[in-house]
């Protein structure tokens, strides 16, 4: 449980300290004020990452050099001091050199705002940083391989770009040499998107009815897929000649997708607004309950300005479907949807121009 | 009003001191400043030894480490090496830490770097073309090399240098390994992170 949340130099805050209680925290505000701010400080504190922006510079306050994010989480006070170019993690007041150290005190988290429908209007990147967020917090390792795949590609993508701009071939050592460790850290990646998807696939058929009700009729079936069924050794050879001619890495796991149907139809293609909003809604109350099962405790839930959106009769069933007992963090302009709703705010804070009350 | 900045000497010292690596603007301007104020003959020392180090000091051809003029190599010529084996390392700094280990009593290769195609470190820019041909080296190109152990670092450019080098040397029909990754000596389970410990437990062996 997150207990209490400090605020410095971070987006439009100068300083904030909050405390929060076990249950529904609510910030209350106009838009533009920095409430969602607030939730990806407990996002970035206890993840490391944003739903926002991977750019670090974008979180410093605007004039200052760096940022710092602090907040007791169980017995734990977990401390990030950030820069555009660095970061240094603290658990305690003692530094902790190495991102997976950190993260495997901290606790997991779910993050539901109306960007979700991303999930299923958007690119395939929104649909492969879900899965990515999702093992990275179930399976341990999958991030590392993450990043080391990702650095590989970024080296062998400047030796395609390089050798295509000169109108040259790469050095085709050099090439597979990076090519090796792509297919490396890829087989890996793929083999726990797989099963993941595997077991995430009923939870969010599940979710969907649970959130849809009598609405929703059809039943939502997410299936992974992989950018190439053939070995990655196989995918690569295949793809070196498109790789030379385009100057990029054309397929791989850095490609993968997450198919979202209603009854055998694509739902960003015939989904109502209101079917994709209940799909996108599914996707992340799966993984809430994905996440909550592995861990036994369920995790911290960042809401962002999600009820406001719903009409009362999806919102009461998103509410009875959160795991139990979870910790909630949400935002919102107004609080007229809470009253007779089973999540009424134990705590609420005004946000107004970077200031709470 | 005139802005008021060093004299043009001391500015130039500062921004030569800047460029050493791990050092910033801050950093290098207070090491100007203790040069300046040191009267222990530091300054004139110090120009004398760069010079002489920058004048005398290159890479050995063969093998890439520190050679001082008109000496021999130190790691060449030491007596008593293994000569079928040679430890390919980054930098001649990796070097002595392997030799204080007293595990390894082959040659050294020293490479220079490693690829990193963002940085533009291809291939060419390391002493590989050196390596193949000391191992190719002989009369009608058999070799006394047996094995070639990698001892490069566990990062993503590390590896990539391994894969490559692995690569070119395999069908020379000599042995490639490199070094195991795992639990440091002494160290208990607790302190170890996630990824070393899951690749000792993938490098275990047999009692």
């Amino acid at each position: 449980m997150l207990s209490s949340l400090r605020l410095q130099d971070f987006r439009c805050f100068a300083s904030l300290n909050c405390t929060i209680g076990p249950g529904t925290t609510a910030f209350v505000g106009e838009n533009a004020q920095g409430k969602t701010s607030l939730l990806e400080a407990a996002c970035m504190l206890l993840r490391l990452s944003s739903p926002r922006t991977r750019s670090k510079a974008e979180l410093v306050r605007f004039g200052e050099s760096r940022f710092g994010l602090a907040g007791k989480f169980g017995d734990t006070e977990l401390k990030i001091l950030g820069s555009p170019r660095t970061r240094k993690l603290y658990h305690d007041a003692t530094p902790i050199e190495k991102a997976t150290d950190y993260l495997a005190e901290s606790g997991l988290v779910v993050w539901m705002g109306n960007s979700d429908l991303d999930l299923v209007q958007g690119t395939s990147s929104a649909r492969r940083h879900y899965l990515d967020f999702t093992a990275a917090q179930l399976t341990p390792g999958y991030l590392a391989n993450l990043r080391r795949y990702e650095s590989a590609l970024r080296s062998r993508n400047r030796l395609l770009r390089d050798a295509a701009r000169s109108s040259t071939t790469p050095d085709t050592r050099t090439l597979d040499a990076y090519t090796q460790i792509l297919i490396l850290h890829g087989t890996k990646l793929i083999a726990t998107r797989t099963t993941l998807v595997e077991t995430l696939a009923p939870a969010a058929a599940t979710a969907h009815h649970d959130i849809g009700g009598t609405d929703a009729l059809e039943t939502l079936h997410p299936t992974y897929q992989p950018a190439t069924t053939t070995s990655l050794e196989e995918t690569f050879a295949t793809a070196l000649p498109a790789d030379l001619r385009r100057g990029l890495t054309t397929t791989g796991p850095h490609r993968d997708d997450l198919a979202l149907t209603l009854d055998a139809r694509p739902a960003a293609r015939f989904g109502s607004e209101g079917q994709q909003r209940t799909t996108a809604l599914a996707l992340k109350l799966a993984q809430a309950r994905l996440l909550h099962q592995s861990r036994g405790t369920p995790p911290l839930l960042l809401l962002d300005d999600i009820f406001g959106e719903l009409d009362p009769a999806r919102r009461r069933r998103l509410l009875q479907s959160l795991p139990q007992g979870s910790q909630k963090l949400l935002t919102t302009t107004h609080l007229d949807w809470a009253k007779d709703s089973p999540a009424t705010p134990d705590t609420i804070y005004q946000v107004q121009n970077g200031t709470i009350s | 009003m005139q802005k008021i900045d060093y004299p043009p000497e001391v500015r130039a010292l500062v921004s030569q001191l800047k460029r050493l690596p791990g050092i910033g603007a801050r950093s290098a301007e207070r090491m100007a400043v203790w040069v300046l104020q040191d009267r222990g003959g530091f300054a004139e020392d110090c120009a004398r030894i760069l010079g002489e180090a920058a004048e005398r000091i290159s890479a050995c051809a063969t093998c890439g480490f520190y050679l001082s003029q008109g000496n021999a190599c130190a790691v060449c010529d030491a007596s008593g090496r293994e000569v079928n084996t040679i430890c390919v390392v980054e930098q001649p700094t990796d070097v002595l830490p392997l030799e204080r280990s007293g595990a390894f009593s082959g040659l050294y290769h020293v490479l220079g770097g490693r690829l990193a195609p963002l940085d533009n470190i291809g291939p060419e820019d390391l002493r590989i073309a050196e390596l193949d041909a000391r191992i190719t080296s002989g009369a009608s190109g058999e070799t006394a090399v047996r094995e070639v152990i990698l001892a490069l670092s566990a990062d993503v450019e590390g590896e990539a240098t391994a894969n490559y080098l692995a690569e070119l040397l395999s069908p020379r029909g000599i042995s490639v390994t490199r070094l195991a990754q795992g639990l440091p000596a002494g160290g208990g389970l607790e302190h170890a992170d996630a990824l070393t410990l899951a690749r000792a437990l993938g490098g275990r062996r047999a009692l």
